[in-house]
């Protein structure tokens, strides 16, 4: 339980930039049998390139990983938004949940422009819209 | 300098039998981080935007110093580079091929999307980021931290505002 005790801020980016400095010598090739964190170690765009392969809501599902990943979703510039997929949970509407994520990226001071964006939106059941 | 984009155009044989032939004679050499010279043709090389330029602004008549790729990964890279120089060939053996280049571990995984992000390559780039998210699809959080030895930092409070946050995200 020690691990999840609350860090702060400052001491996090700290421990994380030392793990990057041992991570530029050859401890990176090591570091699959050591059980380190490698992937965490990706720069922002690379990891943000990786989410957009990603449903949007799996990317936004990373957020919980750790204090890496949890602004990286709001970094992709790809959103793709699937009513069916993102309602069978019948407590949400597909309105509340878009424009809560933009709400999001509304709040972001420089976002990344979006390059894909792709919404399937069934009315009905009868009419799909895809951008 | 040539395109390597020419040569997807059909309906010029001749020219592309020309280019390959005047190609073939043509070499780079590569120096990696740990300096091992490895002597690629053009065709192959460019393949990398980045060296694309060089080659384009004149500047790859020495030996090109590629400081962030190590030999271990220039070899790997090279080898995507050269079963990429037509594509149009077989495309199910190149599925086959990149299907079997992207079973590696994780810290070989990790080179290759730090060299294909340097080295501006962008289908080798998608490809292991597309390796990357095919690990994260559908899983939950514990299995992804376990997956990648992502150590959780959040206190018990703190995950429960990110899920709150998001609850539509979380919730089967």
């Amino acid at each position: 339980m020690e691990q999840r005790q609350r860090i702060e801020r400052p001491e996090r980016a700290k421990r994380r930039d030392q793990k990057q400095r041992k991570r530029l010598s050859t401890a990176r090739r090591n570091a699959f049998t050591t059980n380190t964190d490698i992937i965490s170690d990706l720069p922002d765009s690379l990891l943000s390139h990786i989410l957009s392969f990603l449903l949007t809501r799996d990317s936004v599902a990373t957020s919980i990983l750790s204090s890496r990943w949890r602004p990286l979703w709001t970094l992709v510039p790809a959103l793709h938004l699937d009513q069916r997929k993102l309602t069978q949970n019948r407590n949400y509407s597909f309105a509340d949940i878009v424009s809560g994520i933009w709400t999001v990226r509304d709040c972001i001071s420089d976002p990344m422009p979006l390059h894909k964006l792709i919404i399937y939106w069934y009315q009905n059941c009868l009419s799909s819209l895809q951008c | 300098a040539i395109q390597s984009s020419r040569f997807s155009c059909v309906g010029f044989p001749l020219a592309y039998i020309f280019l390959a032939c005047k190609k073939k004679s043509m070499a780079l050499k590569l120096k990696s981080s740990d300096n091992k010279i490895f002597e690629v043709e053009e065709l192959v090389a460019v393949q990398s935007e980045t060296i694309k330029s060089l080659v384009e602004d004149g500047c790859a008549n020495n030996v090109i110093p590629l400081p962030n790729v190590d030999s271990k990964t220039l070899e790997l890279v090279l080898d995507w580079c050269k079963n990429h120089v037509d594509v149009k060939l077989d495309e199910e053996k190149l599925k086959e091929y990149e299907d079997k280049f992207i079973e590696v571990d994780l810290a070989v995984l990790y080179d290759l999307l730090m060299a294909a992000n340097y080295l501006n390559i962008k289908d080798l780039l998608n490809r292991a980021s597309q390796k990357v998210a095919d690990m994260l699809k559908g899983k939950k959080p514990e299995q992804i931290r376990e997956t990648f030895n992502i150590v959780n930092d959040f206190s018990p409070e703190e995950e429960e505002e990110i899920r709150k946050e998001n609850l539509w995200a979380f919730e089967e």
